[in-house]
């Protein structure tokens, strides 16, 4: 069962990193270019998780191919680590617009509060299974 | 491992039948505290905007197209402004059946900092004002002098910090709390300072006013009507006799919105009782079937010593295992969804929407997580009552 | 005061079924009144055609089916005058089991089949090494962490034997665990059942194995 369940973990980073990016460019996007050609913060917050989400998309396809056990826990560690940025950037990092009704605080905050903790989470508990796992062993 | 263990190993052993029964029990948890909580937010939100409409009617002039306008500020939260004299409020006052009366100004920012969104601004006399400043108390206390804002909600904007409206710079005073109304989009000031934003609106160039001074006009007047007198009569005697304004019932603008409020929870009640039915009737098949393809495995433990109730108990343990992890699951999603999507939720549905307080989702939550394992337990009752029942010897001898 | 030799007493027991289907034949006894007895130390082998009613006789004694008539003393205790839960607890403390077919749990490991018995009304402590021991003695210590989906059919029943065995009964109810076997294993298990009866057990060993003869201290055919 164990070696069933390393692509899966790898597999499901990948897929939440790649809705990080499809989200991000779509539906759970910042606020738009103005008429006059600038932009809000927000705009920069959106940029960054673009960022994060194209590297982290990187490491979950390397995560799904390694066999190393060490590179794994490696791997794990890094996506989780993604994952707490990806929660951090709108809103903390980065500031958002001023009203709370604009799309980036109503739609784009919390899909990236949502994917990042899923980051952190699935990659975070990766980590601590295979590192008791190594305690025991 | 024993009798007491073997629920919990069964479960492990099945991991893709587990997460199956686990998933279905979260989907129906979510449905329903989810909806739930959206019915409750919409109720909560439609008291709110009740509450903070305080007046009993409200008169505008009768050039600002009336109702429309009042309710686009109001209760759609599409910042807008007109004015009429002020003479208007002493002669609203003094109708009978008019126990005191209140003006409200309304202007609408262009740009302040906020990505070219309209902040609507109003303005109240502190002294005579009985809709708003009782809000403003809870939260600040004091009256707001010249110079000062209390935000909504919805307005980032930290207290102490200053927002920029015609030029003018404002201190933020106080943040109000949470409506689920358009007032959480709102600025509000005292008579003096919205009086210099529309001199400042003048100096930008913005056409806010047509001929009036600014020093005497008024956009609103707030009535409350003597508990003597009745609301609607006193209406009618201000259309007629009170010339270029129009009086509408507050009442009459939050009938609309309860009415839509109350088709949206229609549907969204439906909804979830047709995903709880598919849901529970899921659970049962599944159950049932589960139960009869494992009388085998029952019987060999009645061969073994276990007597009928703890072989029911085995199975009764492993729904409420799956019961609870999924209800948890579930009420995870759909807490985490509401909290993070209530912004996105309320300008979908364009109406006032107020989440419950934690306590009383915390009430929800628990409600929903008992209702999970009350249809656990339910549901593995017939099976259990079925194993019960099982011949171990025909069983084994069908073998 | 000595104890008692016959353990298990059948006194004019019949099991009837209601079949449906043919109008003649509404009622039929799967087993017509009879009388049986196991005396501990000894090894009862019970023979007959199929559908002379072994198995349900064995199924009345151990205490799994109801008789539609008799009763069964355990002890000079009747059987069916016990509730469920008592009953089970005495199945589990006194009898040791091993039914017809492949029945070892398929959830467990080998290990945690054979000592289950044993924990569901006591606490483990040295069992895990019984267990053990057990089937080493039955060839199959190897496999005790493997499940049973692993295992072929004749591995699985000497596992059946072990679980019966692990209690330490007073009385082995054995039906067909010499199927699926070959000699070695066949022998292996029989000289087993041959050594619970030496240390005091009565048992019944219900089966088509020629072999059994030589392990058995009385015969009985029934459907005769």
């Amino acid at each position: 069962m164990e070696n069933k369940s390393q692509p899966v973990v790898g597999v499901i980073l990948l897929v939440l990193s790649l809705l990080l990016i499809v989200g991000v460019l779509s539906f759970a996007g910042p606020c738009g270019v103005h008429d006059d050609g600038s932009v809000s913060s927000c705009f920069w917050a959106g940029r960054a998780l673009l960022g994060i989400g194209v590297v982290s998309t990187v490491l979950s396809l390397v995560r799904v191919f390694e066999r190393d056990e060490g590179e794994r826990r490696g791997l794990s560690l890094a996506v989780a680590c993604l994952g707490v940025l990806v929660v951090c950037v709108p809103g903390a990092l980065i500031d958002l617009c001023m009203m709370q009704t604009m799309r980036c605080h109503t739609v784009m905050r919390p899909f990236a509060l949502g994917v990042g903790i899923a980051l952190a989470l699935v990659g975070g508990i990766d980590l601590t299974r295979r590192l008791l796992k190594l305690r025991h062993a | 491992m024993n009798l007491k263990t073997y629920p919990l190993n069964s479960l492990r052993r099945h991991p893709a039948r587990t997460a199956g029964l686990c998933v279905l029990v979260a989907l129906l948890c979510s449905a329903v505290l989810g909806g739930s909580l959206v019915i409750g937010s919409l109720q909560n939100g439609l008291a709110s905007l009740e509450a903070r409409m305080g007046a009993d009617i409200l008169v505008a002039p009768k050039s600002a197209s009336t109702t429309t306008n009042l309710e686009d500020i109001l209760i759609n939260g599409i910042p807008g402004y007109f004015y009429m004299d002020k003479s208007y409020v002493d002669k609203v006052a003094q109708v009978e059946g008019v126990e005191r009366v209140s003006p409200q100004y309304y202007l609408a920012s262009v740009k302040a900092g906020c990505c070219s969104m309209p902040v609507q601004i109003i303005g109240i006399d502190p002294q005579t004002d009985f809709t708003i400043q009782p809000w403003i108390d809870h939260s600040y206390g004091k009256e707001l002098q010249r110079g000062e804002v209390a935000v909504g909600a919805n307005i980032t904007g930290q207290v102490g910090s200053t927002i920029r409206f015609y030029g003018r710079d404002c201190t933020i005073v106080a943040k109000l709390d949470n409506t689920g109304t358009a007032l959480d989009n709102a600025a509000f000031c005292d008579v003096q300072t919205i009086t210099d934003l529309i001199e400042g609106s003048v100096e930008q160039g913005i056409a806010v006013l047509t001929n009036n001074d600014p020093n005497n006009i008024v956009s609103t007047v707030q009535v409350k009507v003597d508990p003597d007198h009745n609301v609607q009569d006193v209406t009618d005697y201000i259309n007629l006799h009170v010339r270029g304004v129009k009086a509408v019932r507050s009442k009459a603008m939050t009938t609309g919105v309860a009415s839509s409020m109350a088709g949206i929870s229609r549907v969204v009640g439906i909804l979830v009782a047709v995903v709880w039915v598919l849901a529970v009737t899921v659970l049962f098949v599944a159950l049932w079937v589960l139960g009869r393809q494992r009388t085998k495995e029952f019987a060999v433990l009645r061969v073994l010593g276990a007597p009928s109730n703890a072989v029911a108990r085995v199975l009764v343990t492993e729904n409420l295992i799956v019961s609870a992890v999924g209800a948890l699951a579930g009420i995870a999603v759909a807490l985490l969804a509401m909290l993070g999507f209530s912004g996105a939720l309320e300008q979908a549905l364009g109406l006032p929407f107020l989440l419950p307080s934690v306590p009383s989702m915390a009430i929800w939550a628990l409600l929903t997580l008992a209702m999970a394992l009350a249809v656990g337990v339910l549901t593995s009752a017939f099976a259990a009552r079925r194993i019960a029942k099982v011949d171990a010897s025909q069983i084994l001898r069908d073998e | 005061m000595a104890q008692s030799q016959t353990i298990v007493e059948a006194k004019g027991v019949r099991k009837e079924y209601f079949r449906k289907g043919r109008e003649a034949a509404r009622y039929f006894d799967a087993v017509p009144q009879t009388d049986f007895v196991l005396e501990r130390g000894e090894l009862v082998e019970v023979t007959g055609r199929s559908g002379s009613g072994k198995t349900t006789l064995l199924s009345m004694l151990c205490g799994l089916l109801t008789p539609t008539e008799g009763v069964v003393l355990v002890d000079g205790q009747d059987l069916y005058a016990l509730d469920d839960a008592k009953r089970s607890a005495l199945r589990n403390e006194r009898f040791g089991v091993i039914p017809q077919g492949q029945t070892p749990l398929a959830d467990l490991t080998v290990l945690q089949n054979v000592f289950l018995p044993y924990t569901m009304y006591r606490d483990p402590g040295d069992v895990e090494q019984r267990a053990l021991e057990l089937l080493a003695v039955l060839g199959v210590a190897e496999l005790s962490e493997c499940y049973p989906q692993e295992l072929s059919g004749g591995e699985m029943r000497r596992i059946a034997v072990a679980r019966a065995l692990i209690c330490q009964p007073d009385v082995v109810f054995a039906d067909e665990p010499t199927g699926d076997l070959d000699d070695h294993n066949t022998a292996l298990v029989l000289q087993a059942l041959r050594d619970a009866a030496d240390a005091g057990a009565a048992v019944m060993l219900v089966t088509h194995e020629q072999a059994a003869s030589a392990y058995a201290d009385r015969l009985v055919k029934l459907g005769q």
